[in-house]
């Protein structure tokens, strides 16, 4: 009884079936956008980013940041701006050196290769160019001895031309 | 006011060299023995005022004070800017090696232009409105027209840089007040201090 009644809805369902399929078909064709997955965030640390900063300490604000992979060199990997602190962070997909341009359109621009650490990504600063004084005295000091060797120079050629 | 490396196109940049090479060769052909003390002072401010940088907005600036290297170097402007830009790429990394001539063509060409311009009025005049107005001037030139060419610079070397261009003109507008105030100043107190600095012509070219 049991076997003729499922042959009996089978026989009867089937174009029932058909006729459902055929409308989800329908809809998900005509359905421009289908969202079939949820979406979830959480939160990340670390990181591979750069610090920029101008001369005086400043950090070089919303500068255009160009990131390539290691095996390419032409094709940017990502592309962004630092933020308002100089501020810049990817996640690189593989080991490696990753270069990294950074640009402010008017005439300062850096360029550095960066790599991750193999346990942690890392943060890199950009060694910020400070003034030390000790290398000022020293320009200092060579710009009067350039100066003075110029002017010795100048005065020994002038006696041998009189000679 | 530095432009760094890796920006400028091969052209502009062996272009800037010969024409910072010519105007290094004409300096120092103006330089007397006895300016060479000068130059050399003005050289370590024009060093040290490039150390001192100033929050702007979203960058920094720095003093040039290539307004006041022309009023009292005139030609001799050029090897002082170029000895000056040189250490402070090698020991502070500003600008750099391959753009040495476009730099010293940016900051030293207003300094001569402002020589040309305004060391006769200060010749002639001893009034000290039109002294400081002569030196803000020339302060004004310094900034206004190497920020002119650094644009331009920056514009020839690539078009993406067309839009900036003005950008970087009007980011050094306020160091052009500035500039221009500081100048005014120093060559009011050079005056008072040692008028002679400004009478002295340098060597015929």
């Amino acid at each position: 009884m049991i076997g003729n009644r499922r042959h009996t809805r089978n026989d009867g369902g089937a174009p029932g079936w058909c006729a459902w399929g055929c409308g989800v078909a329908v809809l998900l064709l005509l359905c421009p956008t289908a969202f079939a997955h949820g979406v979830h965030a959480h939160a990340i640390h670390g990181g591979l980013g750069l610090a920029v900063e101008y001369d005086g300490g400043y950090p070089m604000a919303y500068a255009e940041v160009r990131v390539y992979a290691p095996d390419d060199d032409t094709t940017p990997y990502t592309e962004g701006f630092t933020d308002a602190e100089g501020y810049f962070v990817f996640f690189p997909a593989r080991e490696g050196p990753w270069r990294m341009i950074v640009d402010d359109g008017m005439g300062h621009r850096i360029e550095t290769n960066i790599a991750p650490d193999s346990a942690h990504h890392s943060f890199v600063f950009l060694p910020p160019r400070r003034v030390r004084w000790q290398e000022a005295v020293f320009g200092l000091v060579l710009i009067f001895a350039l100066f003075g060797g110029y002017a010795a120079w100048l005065s020994a050629s002038q006696k041998r031309k009189r000679i | 006011m530095h432009i760094t490396e890796g920006i400028l196109s091969a052209p502009i940049l062996v272009g800037g060299g010969v024409l910072a090479a010519g105007g290094v060769t004409i300096g120092l052909r103006a330089m007397r023995d006895e300016d060479i003390p000068k130059t050399a002072v003005l050289t370590a401010a024009f060093f040290v005022g490039g150390l001192v940088h100033l929050p702007l907005g979203v960058a920094s600036v720095h003093l040039v004070l290539n307004g006041l290297m022309g009023l009292l170097l005139g030609w001799a402007a050029f090897p002082a800017v170029l000895v000056a830009l040189t250490l402070q790429a090698v020991l502070f990394r500003y600008g750099g090696l391959t753009t040495l001539g476009v730099n010293t063509l940016v900051m030293a060409v207003p300094a001569v232009l402002s020589y040309h311009l305004l060391v006769p009025i200060l010749r002639r005049s001893r009034r000290p409105s039109i002294l400081f107005g002569a030196g803000c001037t020339a302060g004004v030139i310094g900034i206004a027209f190497g920020s002119l060419l650094a644009s331009g610079a920056l514009a020839l070397s690539s078009r993406e840089f067309l839009g900036v261009a003005g950008l970087f003109f009007a980011a050094h507008a306020p160091l052009m007040v500035v500039e221009g105030m500081i100048t005014g100043g120093l060559v009011c107190f050079l005056w008072r201090l040692k008028p002679e600095l400004f009478r002295e012509r340098g060597r015929s070219l």
